[in-house]
């Protein structure tokens, strides 16, 4: 598994796509990828996944148990697909904290939230997942959308989540993982390696952080190795439910 | 692809639309802004959620999977009003008149803040939908009263050629393949049904009065 493949590696190196990189790297360069594709990056989600991404955060939504009052932090939010409707279910009783590591992402998501009239219950966070600035117990729930696996030290995210959620609370990993057929597989192979970065090149002007984005998803952690992962954390009746035969996962773990 | 999201992915896309229809639409949501309201459908123990804004109305399907410990259907939701209902008295309770007589038969349980089932009857009864003003606002006079004109007399041609395909279909099963009994046929037998429970109570009765008549002569 990729995990396995870092832990040969030097420990100063890791991996970025299928390059090895120095650790202190990785953060800068993720950071210009997603700086590259903040201002289409809700255009090329559906155009790269014909939309079915909408249909994976509606499923990570309705499995969070949100409700009102709530404090939800969605982690690497990016452009806050999943913020808007959380806003939505806590009323202004909670609240929804919009953390991205990158400030262009962020940007991005506080213009449509607020063109879309959300204002009074979102807060905005540069943060880096592996050392939140929030204090212990502070959120009821944690989701994380197609963020993990940009992260350095994953296992050092976990752990600060761990950390920031309060006893009861649940965190929801919603990230590309490994298909469950060997057909199915191929065919995405395919599609990710040939067509996508091309796609990237056609509609942002940006093969290469299509490219990484293919890369990335191959080097992510499968599917038992990040549920592995969530329990070493700290995490307690961790599950996942495969979506669209593997392509996705959605992780979940509660702290008790 | 979950497909329980795809479908109230469009359900909650199609409401909303239908709701910018009528420029009314926020009088009626306004009361519900805030509020959310559960309808848990039986048997299939499927729990569908409505969360109102003052200008949409989101569609959550709340999940309850068999690895939560202590989950019980609909145990996810935290909602204003719940309502619970056998999915084959759905069809009724648009008709609020409908609610008591629901509740009475144990087809509809109903907790929480009433008002706002109300609220939501009111905005789905309340709904001002006309369509050739909203298509005349879109296209214009002309092409809108044209294609409306058009839509009604396809709509009334599929009602006609309904309405023959059903006597012919009626016809045929009763007449020609004599698959399906006519009313009159079915009117006799009937009545011949019911002139044998007369003559067997008549004889139940007469056979009583006999059986009585030998017992005195025992004694």
């Amino acid at each position: 598994m990729a995990e396995n493949q870092s832990s040969s590696q030097p420990s100063n190196q890791t991996h970025f796509g299928f390059k090895q990189v120095d650790e202190d790297q990785k953060e800068s360069m993720v950071a210009e990828v997603f700086h590259s594709v903040a201002a289409k990056y809700d255009v090329m989600n559906d155009v790269m996944s014909l939309g079915i991404h909408r249909i994976w955060k509606r499923y990570t939504i309705d499995c969070s148990g949100a409700r009102k009052g709530h404090h939800i932090l969605d982690l690497a939010g990016g452009t806050g697909d999943l913020t808007a409707k959380f806003s939505r279910i806590v009323g202004s009783e909670g609240s929804v904290t919009l953390s991205d590591i990158n400030p262009s992402m962020l940007e991005v998501g506080k213009d449509k939230l607020r063109d879309m009239g959300l204002v009074d219950n979102i807060k905005y966070v540069e943060a880096n997942a592996e050392t939140l600035p929030f204090p212990d117990n502070s959120f009821d729930i944690v989701t994380m959308a197609f963020g993990l696996r940009n992260v350095t030290h994953k296992e050092n995210a976990l752990a600060s989540i761990f950390r920031v959620l309060k006893p009861g609370g649940r965190l929801l990993v919603l990230e590309f993982s490994k298909p469950t057929s060997t057909v199915l597989e191929k065919i995405y192979d395919t599609y990710s390696f040939h067509l996508l970065p091309k796609m990237g090149k056609l509609v942002a002007n940006d093969e290469d952080s299509y490219r990484y984005l293919a890369e990335s998803i191959r080097m992510h952690p499968d599917q038992d190795t990040l549920e592995k992962m969530m329990q070493d954390a700290g995490f307690e009746g961790t599950s996942y439910t495969n979506l669209t035969g593997g392509i996705v996962a959605l992780h979940r773990g509660f702290k008790y | 692809m979950p497909l329980k999201q795809f479908i109230s992915g469009v359900a909650e896309f199609s409401a909303n639309e239908v709701l910018q229809l009528d420029s009314e639409y926020q009088t009626y949501l306004q009361p519900l802004s805030g509020k959310s309201l559960a309808l848990t459908l039986l048997p299939i123990e499927q729990t569908i959620q409505l969360q109102f804004t003052d200008s949409r109305i989101d569609i959550l399907l709340p999940n309850n999977r068999a690895d939560d410990v202590g989950s019980e259907i609909g145990s996810e939701v935290d909602s204003d009003c719940h309502l619970t209902i056998q999915l084959s008295a759905l069809s009724q309770l648009r008709d609020t008149n409908q609610l008591t007589t629901l509740i009475k038969q144990d087809k509809l349980d109903i907790k929480g803040d009433l008002s706002v089932a109300q609220h939501l009857s009111a905005l789905v009864n309340g709904l001002d939908l006309d369509l050739t003003e909203i298509l005349t606002n879109k296209i214009g006079d002309v092409p809108a009263h044209s294609i409306m004109g058009t839509a009604s007399a396809v709509v009334n041609y599929v009602k006609y050629v309904k309405q023959h395909f059903d006597i012919t279909l009626g016809e045929a099963l009763i007449e020609e393949k004599q698959l399906v009994a006519s009313p009159l046929a079915l009117a006799n037998f009937s009545d011949e049904v019911t002139d044998t429970r007369y003559w067997c109570d008549r004889l139940a009765a007469r056979l009583a009065i006999l059986e009585k008549k030998q017992l005195a002569g025992d004694k």
